[in-house]
Parts: C-alpha cells; sequence; structure tokens
C-alpha cells in the first residue's frame, strides 16, 4: 500500500515567498518517516484501548482511550499526514492514482466516523413481552432535580449532562442549589453492587425485619423480610410454602402452606402454621434464636433474628472490575432547607432519590439520557431456536410491533429498518429458570454510514491499483 | 432397564478378569474378522449429543477426551491400589498397555460402572484445584469413587456456583472446576444411560410438534429430542441389552454362549438400527454422513497430511544442500501430497459441518496452514528458490502438529454454530479473507526466520539468498495486506449489518487493525529506506506478533469483547514463551549483523 518515494514533480511557477515556505512544510509533514511514527502510534494507542477493555468493558475503554486527547491527536495527526502527502506530490500522474484513492478513502472514512460520533444515535432498547416503549437508551447521562409541594406537580430546578466516569464526584463535588438547603453528589463509583440492608430505625411508624432459615436435609435458604409499616403485611414466596408477616391474621387461609407472624412487642413474634394437606393451624409465639417445627417435609424453621423497629437501607459496594450485576452509582449528601444536618444516601444509575423537606419534596434522578423515537414499538413476542436436543441457543428472535399495526420479525443479522431507525437483536434477559423475560434491542441512526462505505471502497480500489501497478514485478521469475 | 442391569453385575466381573488379567493381553490374537465388523457396526450407531445427530464414535472419542483427556484410554502400568483379586491374579505378569478404543471405554462406562469407578480415568490437570481438593498432586488422573468420596468436593463445586452467581468471567481455576464438573456429569450420564440418546422420538411426537410449528409460521424450530438408553422400553429396550451382550461377545478374551442365544454384534446393531429407525423414518440418519464421519476420524487427515509435510521439508532442504534436481522433484511432489490431503480432510470437514471451516482456533489454524502452502506454491513457482516451499512446509508442519497435539486448547469436534455466525455470506467472506492474510504473513514470518538463521551464519544483507527472501517476504506482506485490509473492511460491513455499526473499536477488530497498521509502517518504513533488507526479515519476525496477537490473544489472553465465540483457553504459557523465543533469536540475529556492520565501518 505504500506510495512511489520519487517526487519529481515540477514546482509550479508561483514566484511567492510564502507559497516555497508552504511547499517546505508540507514537505516535512508529508515524510514517510513521519507516517511510520503516527502509524506506529496508532496502533500503541489502540492496542491500550483493546487492554482496558479487557481489564474492565467497552465503556471504560471509549472514554478513557478512544474519546482520549490520545487518539483524537494521532488521528488528526494520521490525517494531516495523509493530506501533507498528496499535497505534495500535485500535480498527480497516473501511477498516482492508487495512492490518491487509497488516502483519500482513509480520509473519507475518518471523516465518515466523526459524523456517526457527533451526529449518529447509538443506543438500546430493552422490553418485556407485551411492553411498548417510545424511547431509545442512550450511554450519555443526565442528572436532574426536581421539586413538588403536592407530589403530582413537579418544577425542574437542575437538568444536565454528568459524566463521573471521567471527573469522579469524590474529587470535583457536584452542588445543586435548593431554597435554603443543599444537594450535593459527593462520591461516585463507577461500579458498585447493590446491597440491601436492614437496620434499626427510630421512627414510631416502621415495620418489624425478620431473618430466618428453613431447612431440611434437602432445604437450607436464609432470608430477610421486611414489614413495611406498622400496619402493612408482606409475603415471601419460596415455592411449595410461603411467609408473611401481617398486622392482623385472617380467619383462614385458603389451603396453603404457609407461616404467618404477627408482631406482640420488642421481644417476641406470635405465629400460625397452615399445613395445606391437613387443614390444621399450629399457634404459638416465638423469640430470635428459637426453633418451629413445621408438618412440611420435615421443615424447620429458626427465627435468626427480629428487630421490632426496622428500616432498608441500600448501600452501594464497590468492586474493582464490572459484572453484569455491577452499577454506577453516586452518593448524595443532602441538606433540608433550613437545617444544618446533613444525610446521606445512595443511589445507583437509572433510579430516582426522594428526599423530603419541611412542606415540599425533591426528586433526583441519575439515569442514561433517553432519545424519543418519535413512534412506539411494542414488543409481541421474543423466541429462542435451540440445537436439537440442547439448552443450546440457534437463534433469537423479537416479533414488534409498530404504530401502523404491523406485525415485524427481528433476528440475529435481520434487523428492523424503520422512520430512519435500524433495530438489531442485540441480546435478552431471562429469569433463573433460562426463560427469556425481555428483549434488548440496539437501536441506531447513522448519518455517517454512507461516507465510511464511500472511503472503504476508495481504500480498496486504490490498493488494488497499487497491486496492478506491481504486476510486472509480480509476474517476474527469479531476479537475475 | 431391567435387562441391561442384570448384565452389568455379570460384565463387572467379566471386566475385571480381562483388563487386569493377561487376557485382554491377548487383544487383537483373540478377535476374528467378525468382531471387528461388529465393532465397526456399533461405531456407526447414530447418536444425538451437543446439538446434533453424530456416529457413537466420535461421540466415545468427544466424551473420553473430555473426561480422560485423551481419544482412546490406555491401562495404568500399576493398577489401582483397589485393584481387587483380578490385579492379584495379573501381578507378575506382563501387563497390556496397548491403547483401547475409545467406544470400547465408553460402552463398558454403561456396562460396568462398578469397574470404572474404581479405575484412574477423570484427568485433572491444574494443580490449584488438586490443592484445593487436597489430593495427591502427583497424579493427573483420579477416580470417579474418589472424587465422589473426597469430602472437599462439594465445597469445590458450590463455590464455582457461586462465583459463577456474580457473572464474571471465570478464571483458569474456574474453568478446570467447571470441567470437573462436566467430566463427573458426564461420567454419571454415561452410567446411567440418560446422555445415550439412540433412539428418534416417536412419529405421533414429531407429528404433534409439527403441528405446533403449522399453528404458529414464526414459531422457530424446536428441537427434535432424542429418547435416551434409560428412556425406552418395550422391544427396543430388549434389542439394546441384545446390542449389550453382544458387544461382551465380541471384546476380546469374549466367548459366545454355547446356547447360540447371543448373536454377533454386527447382526444386533444391525437389528437395533432397524427397529430405531422405524421409530421415526425421517428423522433417522441414512448412514452415509455417519460412514463419512467415522472415515474422517479414522483417516485423521491432517496427522497424515503433516507427516508427508515433514517428509517435503526434508526432501528440500536436502535438495538445497545436495543441489540435486531430483530432490526438489520429490519435495514439491511430497508437499503436493501433502496438500492434497490436507484439502481432502478439509473438505471432508466442509462437508459434515456443511460451513467454511473457520469457525474456531483449531479450524482456523488447519486453515492458515493450508493458505501458506497455497501462497509457497505460487511464490516458490515464480521465484524458484527452495526457500520459500520449505518454509511453506514448515508452517505447514507446525500447524498441523500444533493442531493435533493440544486438544483442550483447540478443539477439533464438530460444533454447531453459534447464532451469530449462521448462514451469512458476509461472515464467510470475511472470515476467509482475513485469515488467508494470516497465511501470507505466516509465511513471510518462516522466510524471516529462515533468512535470519542464514544472517547468523554469516551471510551479508547483499547476499543473493537474503536478496531472494527479501522479494519473497515483501510479496508476501503486500498481498497479505491488501487482503487484511479487505477484510477487515468486509468485517465492518458485516459488523454493520449484524450488530449495527462499522466500526466498534471491538478488541479483535482493532487487533486486526493493529496488525494492519503493524505491516503497512514497515512498507512505508521500506519506502523510506528506514527498513532495508535484514529490517525486512526481523519486520517479517516481529510484525507476526501482531498477528499472533490478533487470531490467538484477543481469543485466549484478552477475552473481551464481541467475538466471544471463538473464546477459549490455554496454552498461553507455551505461546509466550515461544513468542519470546522468536524475539530473542530475532534480536540476536539483528545485533550481529550490526556489529558486523560496526565492525567494517
Amino acid at each position: 500500500m505504500g506510495a512511489e518515494l520519487s517526487s519529481e514533480s515540477n514546482q509550479p511557477e508561483v514566484s511567492l515567498a510564502w507559497w516555497k515556505t508552504f511547499r517546505k512544510v508540507v514537505r516535512v509533514l508529508a515524510s514517510l518517516k513521519l507516517a511510520v511514527v503516527i502509524i506506529i502510534a496508532l496502533g500503541i494507542v489502540t492496542a491500550w484501548g483493546t487492554i482496558v477493555e479487557a481489564q474492565y468493558d467497552a465503556l471504560a475503554a471509549k472514554k478513557i482511550v478512544y474519546n482520549s486527547i490520545w487518539m483524537w491527536g494521532t488521528m488528526i495527526s494520521l490525517i494531516v499526514s495523509l493530506t501533507a502527502v498528496m499535497i505534495d506530490r500535485w500535480p498527480w500522474q497516473k501511477r498516482h492514482t492508487g495512492f490518491v484513492l487509497a488516502h483519500i478513502g482513509i480520509i473519507i472514512l475518518l471523516f465518515g466516523s466523526w459524523v456517526t460520533q457527533r451526529f449518529g444515535i447509538d443506543g438500546s432498547i430493552s422490553f418485556g413481552i407485551g411492553e411498548k416503549q417510545k424511547s431509545v437508551i442512550l450511554g450519555e447521562t443526565d442528572l436532574a432535580v426536581y421539586s413538588t409541594f403536592d407530589g403530582s406537580q413537579f418544577t425542574k430546578l437542575f437538568d444536565r449532562e454528568v459524566d463521573f466516569f471521567l471527573k469522579p464526584a469524590q474529587k470535583k463535588p457536584l452542588a445543586i442549589e435548593i431554597p435554603n438547603g443543599a444537594i450535593k453528589i459527593v462520591e461516585s463509583l463507577p461500579y458498585a453492587i447493590r446491597e440491601q440492608k436492614f437496620v434499626e430505625s427510630t421512627d414510631p411508624k416502621s415495620g418489624v425485619a425478620i431473618r430466618f432459615q428453613m431447612q431440611n436435609p434437602n432445604v437450607n435458604i436464609t432470608e430477610w423480610m421486611l414489614q413495611p409499616s406498622k400496619e402493612g403485611s408482606e409475603t415471601k414466596d419460596l415455592g411449595p410454602a410461603q411467609v408473611l408477616i401481617v398486622a392482623n391474621f385472617p380467619r383462614d387461609f385458603g389451603g396453603r402452606n404457609a407461616i404467618l407472624f404477627r408482631p406482640v412487642d420488642n421481644e417476641k413474634l406470635e405465629y400460625n402454621i397452615h399445613t395445606a394437606r391437613t387443614r390444621d393451624v399450629k399457634k404459638g409465639f416465638v423469640r430470635a434464636g428459637e426453633m418451629i417445627r413445621t408438618d412440611w417435609m420435615g421443615l424447620e424453621f429458626r427465627l435468626l433474628k427480629y428487630m421490632p423497629q426496622a428500616k432498608e437501607e441500600i448501600t452501594y459496594r464497590p468492586v474493582d472490575k464490572p459484572t453484569p450485576l455491577t452499577t454506577a452509582a453516586i452518593r448524595v449528601e443532602y441538606t433540608a432547607p433550613g437545617q444544618t444536618t446533613v444525610s446521606h444516601q445512595w443511589m445507583g444509575l437509572n433510579s430516582l432519590l426522594k428526599l423530603f423537606g419541611t412542606s415540599e419534596a425533591y426528586v433526583v434522578s441519575y439515569a442514561n439520557r433517553r432519545w424519543p423515537l418519535g413512534f412506539d414499538v411494542k414488543l409481541k413476542e421474543f423466541r429462542i431456536g435451540r440445537y436439537q436436543g440442547t439448552l443450546r441457543a440457534a437463534s433469537y428472535e423479537s416479533v414488534v410491533t409498530l404504530p401502523d399495526g404491523s406485525d415485524q420479525l427481528i433476528s440475529m443479522n435481520e434487523p428492523l429498518k424503520h422512520a430512519g431507525f435500524t433495530f438489531y437483536q442485540a441480546s435478552f434477559e431471562s429469569d433463573p429458570s433460562g426463560r427469556p423475560t425481555a428483549s434488548v434491542l440496539s437501536v441506531n441512526k447513522d448519518p455517517g454510514r454512507g461516507l465510511k462505505y464511500f472511503g472503504s471502497l476508495l481504500i480498496v480500489l486504490g490498493s488494488l491499483h497499487l497491486f496492478y501497478l506491481k504486476r510486472r514485478a509480480w509476474m517476474q521469475g527469479p531476479r537475475k | 432397564m431391567i435387562g441391561v442391569l442384570s448384565m452389568k453385575n455379570w460384565i463387572f466381573t467379566a471386566l475385571i478378569l480381562m483388563m487386569a488379567g493377561p487376557v485382554w493381553a491377548e487383544g487383537e490374537v483373540g478377535r476374528d474378522v467378525k468382531a471387528k465388523e461388529g465393532m465397526e457396526a456399533l461405531k456407526r450407531l447414530p447418536i444425538q449429543d451437543s446439538g446434533r445427530i453424530k456416529p457413537f464414535d466420535t461421540f466415545a472419542r468427544e466424551t473420553l477426551q473430555l473426561v480422560y483427556g485423551r481419544t482412546s484410554y490406555r491401562p495404568p502400568e500399576r493398577s489401582s491400589e483397589k485393584g481387587g483379586e483380578g490385579y492379584d491374579k495379573a501381578e507378575g505378569e506382563k501387563r497390556d498397555r496397548r491403547a483401547r478404543p475409545a467406544m470400547e471405554i465408553i460402552v463398558t462406562w454403561f456396562l460396568a460402572p462398578q469397574f470404572w469407578d474404581e479405575q484412574q480415568i477423570v484427568e485433572i490437570k491444574l494443580a490449584a484445584l488438586k490443592e484445593a481438593l487436597k489430593v495427591e498432586l502427583t497424579r493427573d488422573r483420579f477416580s470417579p469413587r474418589e472424587l465422589v468420596a473426597n469430602d472437599r468436593i462439594g465445597l469445590v463445586l458450590q463455590d464455582l456456583a457461586a462465583f459463577r452467581e456474580t457473572k464474571a468471567k471465570l478464571t483458569p481455576y474456574y474453568q478446570a472446576v467447571a470441567r470437573l464438573e462436566n467430566q463427573l456429569g458426564m461420567y454419571q450420564a454415561i452410567k446411567a444411560g440418560t446422555i445415550l440418546r439412540i433412539v428418534p422420538p416417536t412419529l405421533e411426537a414429531s407429528a404433534q410438534k409439527a403441528e405446533r410449528e403449522k399453528a404458529d409460521p414464526l414459531l422457530p424450530k424446536e428441537p427434535d429430542m432424542w429418547r435416551s438408553v434409560a428412556e425406552v422400553d418395550g422391544p427396543l429396550k430388549e434389542s439394546f441389552s441384545v446390542v449389550a451382550k453382544a458387544f461382551i461377545r465380541e471384546l476380546p478374551g469374549g466367548e459366545a454362549p454355547v446356547d447360540g442365544s447371543v448373536p454377533r454384534l454386527q447382526d444386533a446393531v444391525k437389528s437395533f438400527m432397524e427397529l430405531a429407525r422405524a421409530e421415526n423414518p425421517t428423522l433417522y440418519p441414512d448412514g452415509k454422513d455417519i460412514g463419512i464421519e467415522v472415515h474422517f476420524e479414522e483417516l485423521h487427515p491432517f496427522r497424515l497430511a503433516w507427516i508427508f509435510y515433514v517428509l517435503a521439508a526434508i526432501a528440500i532442504s536436502a535438495a538445497w544442500i545436495s543441489n540435486r534436481k531430483g530432490l526438489m522433484t520429490a519435495g514439491w511432489a511430497l508437499s503436493f501430497v501433502a496438500f492434497l490431503i490436507h484439502t481432502y480432510g478439509f473438505a471432508l470437514r466442509v462437508y459434515l459441518t456443511g460451513r467454511p471451516p473457520v469457525s474456531n482456533m483449531y479450524e482456523s489454524v488447519i486453515w492458515v496452514s493450508w493458505g501458506t502452502i497455497l501462497f509457497a506454491f505460487f511464490f516458490e513457482w515464480k521465484q524458484k528458490t527452495k526457500f520459500v516451499l520449505l518454509s511453506g512446509a514448515i508452517v505447514a508442519t507446525l500447524c498441523n502438529i500444533v493442531a493435533d497435539s493440544v486438544p483442550h486448547v483447540l478443539d477439533a469436534s464438530l460444533q454447531p454454530l453459534e447464532p451469530v455466525l449462521r448462514s451469512n455470506l458476509w461472515l464467510t467472506v470475511h472470515v476467509l479473507t482475513i485469515t488467508i492474510s494470516y497465511s501470507a504473513f505466516f509465511l513471510a514470518w518462516a522466510l524471516g526466520n529462515l533468512g535470519l538463521g542464514f544472517v547468523i551464519r554469516g551471510d551479508k544483507a547483499t547476499s543473493p539468498r537474503i536478496e531472494a527472501i527479501n522479494i519473497a517476504i515483501y510479496r508476501c506482506m503486500q498481498i497479505g495486506v491488501v487482503l487484511l485490509a479487505a477484510g477487515t473492511i468486509l468485517g465492518g460491513v458485516w459488523a454493520d449489518y449484524s450488530w449495527g455499526r462499522f466500526w466498534g473499536w471491538d478488541p479483535k477488530e482493532t487487533w486486526a487493525l493493529i496488525a494492519l497498521l503493524g505491516y503497512i509502517a514497515i512498507l512505508h518504513a521500506r519506502l523510506s529506506g528506514w527498513v532495508k533488507q535484514i529490517g525486512m526479515l526481523m519486520g517479517a519476525v516481529v510484525s507476526f506478533n501482531l498477528v499472533i496477537m490478533a487470531w490467538y490473544g484477543v481469543n485466549f489472553v484478552l477475552g473481551a469483547g464481541l467475538h466471544s465465540y471463538g473464546f477459549g483457553a490455554g496454552g498461553v504459557e507455551y505461546m509466550s514463551a515461544f513468542v519470546l523465543v522468536n524475539l530473542a533469536y530475532a534480536g540476536y540475529a539483528f545485533m550481529l549483523a550490526r556489529s558486523r556492520d560496526a565492525a567494517k565501518s
């Protein structure tokens, strides 16, 4: 793919001194040695990107490397070098065809990529079967704060794109002004695992929390349960049996296996065990550390911990590397209007946080940006085809319904084009048994596509021409 | 199963005598032609496994490979401590250690598990896993009994399950645990017969399925699950039990009952297959493809090919040293024979899988070496230096030997395709173009090493040999760059079509680009006069490391990105050692050439 080094092109008849200087500068920039350095630099920068991707993920590689100043610098140097070498060879001759085509092709390809990056849309939509979506989720993240007095009318106080990945909040906290108070993002984690904890609460309206173990030779389950409020109830379904915390016992329990608990005081709970087979109800009291025998397959129930007033606390534990379970998270510092004490709460990406003042409330939203499609898409069906006699997937396909009522099939390698957007089958989500629950489509709009294809075509044609020039050298026999 | 189960106890005693005693040693002698034909028939019994119908022989080889780490079984030198009576009897006599075919072993796992439970057949290589299990570090194989009884194994497997919950990539340790889980699972499933799916679903079941699919034309084709030995009953079960008895009869040392109640194996298999076919004639294979697959496995074409490539390389080297024309003709002929066998093996594989054979590392190694030979033929024909064909033969030998000898890294089994790779022209064109460019670079690499060898032995940069090698390397790089550029762009087109973006800095595509940049840099440096003859030799050797990274490294070292269907593990230490030794060799040659230049001036 090399160009001819010789450049005995005739200098045009220009007497101006600046023209000579220009040609001199161009000659330096067109140097092949400089080109080699730039090519190697590009190789090194992109290699670094793949290592970052292997250690973290594609998003990290994009943010740290591919959108970095290093990458931009090498790319711009490359374009300058490619342009300079073409100017330097001016006026072009027939034998320059391949070299010019290949170099212009590369410039057009890079320009097309920039157009895609700047004006294109690259996002995804995820929906369960039967659900509708009307916007695409993009990679950018936004932080917004709303205030409300009645819970139905919201006023937007703040809305801005944030990038805590490159600018962690612990280095540069983000402060949001609210009347007489403050909301401050003081810490951010790029990769964190959500953890749920139950802690003692001082609020007299809080419900109880229990931690229990159910055990027989085949089963061993340990779970937490939290009653949402003093009057509320909570149910945990454990397959063949249910565990409930209730404020009052019902008379009958519809012939299911269930253990029902009712808080009595700070020490003990009252229980009713309903056995489906015998329709028996066993009653009694239990304290932390005590064990109850059930009549179901020898299951024993042990109350491990009892908190008479408890609340749920969400924390995020930082981890070094992303996995499918990690999310980005931020810590919000809140100073309620007119107060001096501050409270801290964690929130994950794509969630809402409610903060209460004396008469008003604030809602903080930290989420990926949504881009309106301009129409609705509904997931009608999602299916996985399997290879014979295995669980190995052979194909994935989604059937979506468009606003005109038509059903369209989107499968791996068979995208759907509609209203300027292209929808591709990207992946799916499934429940623990492997049954698909949601389909993930990647959605994009690429205005740079034509340029990239045209540039690629020129590169290929140029390379072929360079090859054609060498045909004699190729066809000759051994050199004497 | 009663018939088969009652058989099992009898076989247990029989096997102990056979495996441990001198009876087995009589081996092949005791077998008549009919016995061999019977075994051949059983090899061709169709079985459904891992998403396709395959010959029983292939299933047995793959299973033994997974559990035992080899495709044939070699009885141990010393019997295990719990060898039983049979062992004591055999003591003092020389034991036969000839390898037993996989099929005999797998069938007897099912028929006589009591015997195999005690044999050291489960391969564990990773020391960390052996430590975790608190077993002897000096052994590589353990008996199913001792592993099941191991008090740490439950914890180790639970630990794996917990690690999987985190959805993080499996580390080599967890990969080894996952393999152990598979090994034990596979052994158990064969013992119980649940994985021996050798009877197609009934016509009724197929018809119901067809009905469901007809009712909803969008419904993807659901699998036709075959029935296992454990599931069938009635005449099919009885027929299989006859197959089992006949199988025992044909084993070395097996004897026909006097009353003639047990038929020859060939007849027993035939009548079983007739019964199975009658269950669902359309789903039951006609035996042609099964026969071809058995032929492919037994011919082992790629091993045969490398033997001929080695001979070709020897002939060419001899021709070069002695300068005799006849030897060079022999070199050409031998490499051509090797190439024909290589191509034949390839054609069989393509026929059997019904797709271009570049969907995993093993296949790409075979394909790239095929391309290297093709380029070597062309350039040798043009240039007539002997070095090009020699380099080609060396690369082909190297690739085919590696493909043949590290089955745990390069999986040779025929596997169904991942969804993203199914039936697409662009994919085929893109992968074939990129990998064939690797062939050209591989040839340049071998030529470069050869040239550096000449430099070490005192050749000057201007010597005719170095000159000739330089021309060949330059041609290889040119054609490689054009193919790699075109292939990378085609990959972009394919990615745009399939994933919705032309370029996404995916590690696989990025490394293909980096390799391309590396060679473009060399070609430009050559134009600028930065790189001269010896520099080109160096360039051919050093840049090939970029190809290794793009080809092997992304899948086996980085293991990230969208090309995950080709990911694998293992061999990293060998590959790194190979790369380091090669770089040291190239560096030494380069320094030597430079010091000579300095001395001259």
